[in-house]
């Protein structure tokens, strides 16, 4: 065959084009010609007549040459033929497209300009980016925490469904209710329960712990969710347990290759045969915000993986967190009242007494969840870089300003030759927004990383967390909205201010115009200044609280203590196997060396998954008031567990190996408990009566945090599990040395008794008890570097006022140093203007901030908003940065030649 | 007016029109022309490439590249969305055009 692309290399005279082009245009015609030469050669013709039926397709190369070079492809930049359009589009009339030829031309000078200064883009655009960069990875943190957090249409309408009490607040819902609400509800769209459990999911290497949540049958409807393969739920397994399944596609593939396959096939939940009837789209993680489950069951075969008595059927047990899918046009006060009204009614039908209300709320104000420990810290955070991209923006607009002056010649002559000054200000505004176009795509493209930074701050948890924040369309409208505002922000001042431009002043050499620029400036490094200071205190207070957070008594000692759970429910232990078995592994732990005590608990204080008991209780002797009954908290501990958490015992004695499950069951309270509900008394020997029995207190204990480090004390009782027994349990073993160092020891102690039994959760107590600051170090780093930003980005600007205001005052200064100024008092002015800035700018900062600080004082921990020792330090600091931006440029003004700076220009 | 002329004015819109249904590589154009008028249009690649060009570089196409191995690589057009503007106007056009000259041919010729 011939070579065609030689072919027409040969013939086509193509002066001029640019190589990729020419090579473009030649391949084209060359694939076409041999097109038709082998067409011609399907046809029958010999190699030599195909050939020339095709050369025949081309006789005039260089009419075609002429023709093609026309196009585009052969010269100019797709700047220039966009531009060629727009002029055409221009020429045809039309006053929009005049003026899209307007902003073409402006967007290529402000390219242009651009390119020509580097140092000024680059410094404008990184500013910007950070700026934009960290609101937008704070807002998809939002995004993927408050705003969207459950994957599925319309997340908007979810609604979190608690019900509150004169007593308790906010609390989970019964099954015999949910299903009498759901029925009755009119306002909603849907109305679901789930409750989420650790199971274990049997395989050919032995078990794996999985996460189950028990959901409703129209769990998966009602949030919108398409099973990746198979089906959801059916109404009739609401109703009855029958053995099916839906699992993750992470455990569909691992287990079966594909969702497809795992369809009909039989998994082993916690010994119980279950038929895999769907598999959940891998986007979907769970109802949880921020949590990953591996299979959903549906709540009538709860039992599978929860101990103790079928809750399933009983009307008093709450314990399923509830979500609704609000009806188009319903508020969310509108349901509350309807489901309050239908909660009524059934309480009625029962012959109790209707207590308490339906409260619904949005998911982003949800009081439990990932929700609410995150929520306020997300908000200050969100506040915050809107403040670091306020001083951004106040930055660009000082350096556009410095760049105005110089531009002073060019704007008049401009002006002068008949540009009109909105055409002038329009030019401005184009060379603003192609600064922030540049930023902001490059802040967009950096959320790729940014966004799953927030993972890194979350503690280890006993829960499996699925924290995915997207670059999507709400991102990418959220950075070009912020974008777009700054534009207007930064650019809008300077562009005015040209427009102003004076012309018979600016053309003549020497002389200067416009207090009003420099006042302008003035202000915008007073707001920088006071923005950082909001910034920097707003930091300085996390950082103080992180202290103390460190400082607080935890009323336990949480070093040298490892950390182990175990399941033996979800390991298909009954009761007696397994009280015998924790038992041995107990002894087991004990016996190795280097342990000091151990002992085991059913939870864990100050985790951030933490889930904490607190019930009714009757202290014997106390007269609760009708409206608040006394309560506790509850924990259930094993032999020793006072002396391994270090607990000091104040009175009686705590809960001992000896202790036997066939004598009477005693209690420990702690201190506060006493305090609350036998003030002045000897605690020892009084009864509380839990449930329908009374139980002899034998032992008082000193009050300990159990839920946040910054709660007050807060009455406790402590049940064993000598008589009550757990089988979710977590080893507390208290080591002579470090306690990672016994880590596989433990493990291996227990499994001792039982090899195929799943150990997790192994941790030291320390490690365990950082997620409980964990609020206070994710501000605290985040705001330390936000801060850090501010603060450099102000002194840039405060650098740059002052060296311009020097500049400007060359000649002034030049003559009073004739006039017999000495170095100090050309000092002492310099420094007098940039000492006013940064007073007023501390002054309005310090109000700011003080009034800021109030939105998230109760996320500190030991110290008020108006902590002294922050205020104070960080304004000093503060205003020594200040000091030392402007002192360079003060002694460059001390420094001049008189006679050097008179004929300054 | 010659046949040649007439041809010259109508070749973008018919190779809008024949783009209208999927991408096609040049040289099929000129054959589907041929092919689809009877044999009674034929376009030679010397004179359909300017042509191609033209479109592309007002934006009514666009090419693409497509490589297979062991081929050369050819390019396909297709009709971008302001094409497919362009042609829903011209077709319209021409056709009311085309009923226009037809109506007084026809009463002419009668």
């Amino acid at each position: 065959m011939p070579d065609w692309r030689a072919y027409v290399r040969e013939q086509l005279p193509l002066a001029g084009a640019r190589p990729a082009h020419e090579a473009d245009i030649v391949d084209d015609l060359a694939s076409q010609l041999e097109e038709a030469y082998r067409e011609a050669l399907a046809l029958g013709a010999t190699a030599a007549d195909a050939e020339a039926a095709a050369k025949a397709h081309v006789t005039d190369w260089a009419a075609l040459a002429r023709k093609v070079a026309k196009s585009a492809r052969i010269g100019g930049t797709k700047a220039d033929r966009l531009e060629h359009h727009v002029g055409e589009a221009a020429a045809r009339g039309g006053r929009l497209a005049r003026v899209a030829a307007g902003v073409l031309a402006d967007a290529r000078f402000a390219l242009r300009l651009a390119r020509g200064n580097p140092a000024f883009t680059a410094v404008a655009v990184l500013t910007l980016a950070l700026g934009i960069g960290a609101n937008t990875t704070i807002f998809s943190w939002i995004d993927a925490i408050l705003l969207n957090p459950l994957p599925g249409a319309d997340p908007a309408r979810i609604v979190d469904v608690g019900l509150e009490t004169k007593t308790s607040s906010y609390t989970a819902m019964s099954y015999p209710d949910y299903l009498d609400l759901r029925a009755a509800a009119h306002t909603l769209d849907g109305l679901i329960v789930h409750d989420a459990q650790a199971g274990a999911l049997a395989g050919p290497g032995g078990a794996d712990r999985i996460w189950v949540e028990m959901v409703s049958d129209n769990f998966f409807d009602v949030l919108h969710v398409t099973p990746a393969a198979g089906r959801g739920f059916e109404a009739a397994e609401g109703r009855a347990a029958i053995p099916v399944v839906m699992l993750s596609e992470r455990i569909a593939r691992a287990r079966f290759g594909d969702a497809a396959h795992a369809l009909g096939q039989t998994v082993d939940i916690n010994g119980k045969p279950l038929t895999v009837i769907g598999v959940a789209p891998s986007a979907f993680a769970s109802g949880y915000t921020a949590l990953a489950m591996d299979a959903w069951i549906p709540v009538p075969l709860a039992g599978i993986v929860q101990a103790g008595a079928n809750r399933t059927a009983v009307r008093n047990n709450y314990w399923l967190d509830s979500l609704a899918r609000l009806a188009p046009g319903v508020t969310p006060d509108q349901a509350s009242a309807d489901l309050t009204a239908i909660a009524t009614r059934i309480a009625l039908a029962q012959g109790a007494r209707p207590d308490g209300r339906m409260t619904l709320v949005p998911l982003w104000r949800s009081p439990r969840n990932a929700q609410s420990v995150l929520g306020p810290v997300l908000l200050v955070l969100m506040a915050m870089v809107a403040v670091v991209l306020l001083i951004a923006c106040a930055n660009v607009a000082n350096l556009l300003l410095s760049r105005a002056a110089v531009r002073q010649r060019e704007f008049a002559l401009r002006l002068s030759l008949g540009c009109g000054r909105g055409r002038l200000i329009r030019q401005l505004l184009t060379e603003s927004f192609l600064l922030v176009a540049v930023a902001g795509s490059a802040a967009l493209i950096t959320q790729f990383w940014t966004g799953g930074l927030l993972v890194s701050f979350i503690p280890p948890t006993e829960f499996p967390i699925s924290l995915t924040t997207h670059v999507d369309a709400g991102a990418a409208a959220f950075t070009a909205t912020i974008a777009l505002a700054s534009a207007v922000l930064f650019g809008l001042a300077p562009a005015l201010q040209a427009g102003r431009t004076d012309l018979t002043s600016a053309l003549k050499p020497g002389i200067r115009a416009s207090g009003w620029r420099s006042r302008l400036r003035s202000t915008l490094v007073v707001a920088q200044v006071a923005f950082s200071l909001v910034l920097l205190i707003s930091a300085g207070l996390f950082v103080r609280s992180l202290q103390h957070v460190r400082l607080i008594d935890t009323g336990f000692r949480s070093d040298h203590l490892l950390l182990a759970s175990v399941d033996l429910f979800a390991a298909g232990y009954d009761r007696p196997r397994g009280s015998v078995a924790l038992d041995r592994m107990l002894m087991d732990i004990r016996a190795l060396p280097g342990v000091e005590s151990a002992s085991v608990a059913r939870r864990v204080p100050l985790g951030i998954s933490t889930s904490s008991s607190s019930s009714d209780v009757e202290p014997e002797g106390y007269v609760a008031p009708t409206d608040r009954p006394a309560w506790s908290y509850l924990n259930w501990v094993g032999p020793d567990y006072f002396r391994t958490m270090g607990i000091p015992v104040v009175a009686g004695h705590e809960y001992t190996v000896a202790d036997r499950a066939d004598q009477p069951e005693e209690f420990v309270v702690n201190r506060a408990f006493v305090k609350r509900y036998w003030p002045g008394q000897n605690a020892i020997g009084k009864r509380i009566r839990y449930g329908k029995d009374w139980f002899v207190v034998r032992g008082v204990v000193a009050d300990s945090k159990y839920r946040r480090l910054n709660e007050p004390a807060s009455p406790f009782v402590y049940f064993s599990t000598t008589w009550n027994y757990r089988p979710d349990v977590v080893f507390h073993v208290r080591t002579v040395a470090d306690p990672v160092a016994l880590a596989d020891a433990v493990r291996h102690a227990i499994q001792r008794t039982d090899p195929r039994l799943a150990v997790f959760g192994v941790t030291t107590f320390d490690a365990h008890i950082e997620a409980a600051s964990f609020q206070q170090r994710l501000a605290a780093t985040l705001l330390s570097a936000f801060g850090a930003l501010a603060v450099l980005l102000a002194s840039m600007g405060l650098y740059a006022t002052i060296a311009y205001a020097v500049s400007r005052r060359t000649r002034e200064i030049g003559a009073r140093l004739a006039l017999g100024a000495t170095r100090r008092d050309i000092t002492r002015l310099v420094l007098s203007q940039a000492f006013r800035q940064t007073a007023a700018g501390l002054g309005i900062g310090l109000v700011l901030a003080a009034a800021l600080a109030q939105l998230f004082a109760s996320l500190l921990v030991g110290i008020t908003p108006a902590d002294p020792v922050t205020l104070g330090g960080v304004t000093l600091l503060l205003a020594f940065v200040a000091f030392a931006a402007s002192y360079v440029p003060a002694r460059r003004a001390a420094r001049l030649d008189p006679l050097e700076a008179l004929r300054y220009e | 007016m010659s046949h040649d002329q007439l041809k010259k004015g109508s070749t973008e819109l018919l190779i809008l029109a024949l783009l209208g249904s999927r991408a096609r590589h040049g040289y099929e154009i000129g054959k589907l022309i041929e092919a689809e008028s009877g044999g009674r249009l034929t376009f030679r690649i010397g004179s359909l490439y300017p042509v191609l060009c033209r479109l592309e570089d007002r934006g009514l196409i666009a090419g693409r590249w497509v490589e297979k191995p062991g081929d050369r690589r050819r390019r396909f057009y297709r009709l971008t969305p302001e094409g497919q503007a362009v042609l829903k106007r011209q077709r319209s056009a021409w056709e009311e055009f085309s009923d226009a000259v037809n109506q007084i041919l026809r009463s002419r010729h009668a």
